[in-house]
């Protein structure tokens, strides 16, 4: 199957990640990668919610994760100055604590989560 | 007989003919209908016509879903806003690379503006139509399978 056109899921996300760097906060959406020092944002893959006439309407899970334990007030307190710097750059009003999974670390890294909404164009 | 399975989009909607009186709507809207109303009371029953047929009426509406966008000065929301009342031609596709369109003149009301916070707002209006909407089917392609059945 050849695939010529930018799919309209990748177009989302890359409209997210445009967002996030307007607002002055370095996210990524390479998992394989990521790895936060001290916190860092990553941007997860984007489920169809609905269709427009002329587009699509998608959500991304935006993760804010802590490369290290919560054991202090600071790394609490900055994780949720991030959450609320991601929240605002993209309208978002609501994110919750998980926990996030890596092969790379054996414990689980606490993380803040908050999903996002955006819609683009049928066509790019 | 084959199932005939129509989806709407990727399609356009145009509000309007020349800008700044014209929009299109197709980038917000998550719905589109155009949807009868039918009035309809019994006939009186006469000497001569025992058994009358229905006195019936039919009125046609614009249903429109849409994300708002209060936030753009030219967007759908304010757009609506600014021509309360007016009477603008419509023009319909639902899926753009093929027929039907639908067309016809609307009376243009304003949509509500806001609703929940910080979550995307999706808000229905409904346009009353002027008169019968038209629809123009010179771009439909006959169906496969229709074609096969005109071949035997």
């Amino acid at each position: 199957m050849n695939v010529s056109a930018v799919a309209p899921a990748l177009r989302a996300r890359a409209a997210l990640l445009e967002e996030l760097e307007a607002a002055g906060i370095e996210a990524t959406g390479d998992s394989g990668a990521f790895y936060p020092q001290p916190i860092g944002v990553l941007v997860g893959l984007p489920t169809l919610v609905g269709r427009l006439l002329d587009g699509r309407t998608f959500t991304i899970p935006v993760v804010i994760v802590a490369g290290e334990a919560l054991n202090n007030e600071r790394i609490v307190g900055d994780l949720y100055t991030i959450a609320d710097e991601v929240a605002a750059a993209l309208s978002t009003a609501a994110y919750r604590p998980i926990s996030y999974r890596t092969s790379g670390n054996a414990d689980p890294w606490p993380a803040l989560e908050l999903v996002a909404t955006v819609t683009v164009s049928e066509e790019g | 007989m084959a199932t005939t399975d129509s989806r709407q989009g990727p399609g356009t909607l145009k509000l309007g003919t020349t800008a700044p009186d014209m929009i299109e709507v197709a980038p917000q809207a998550a719905t589109v209908e155009l949807t009868p109303t039918v009035n309809s009371s019994d006939g009186t029953p006469t000497l001569e016509t025992p058994s009358p047929a229905p006195d019936t009426t039919i009125a046609w509406h614009l249903k429109i879903s849409a994300i708002q966008d209060f936030e753009d000065p030219t967007g759908f929301v304010n757009f609506l806003m600014d021509h309360a009342l007016a009477e603008l031609a419509f023009e319909w596709s639902p899926k753009a690379a093929a027929a039907p369109k639908y067309a016809g003149t609307v009376q243009i009301v304003p949509i509500a503006v806001g609703g929940d916070v910080g979550v995307q707002i999706v808000t229905d209006v409904e346009l009353p139509c002027v008169g019968i909407p038209t629809r123009d089917d010179s771009g439909i392609v006959p169906l496969a399978a229709e074609g096969k059945k005109a071949a035997k």
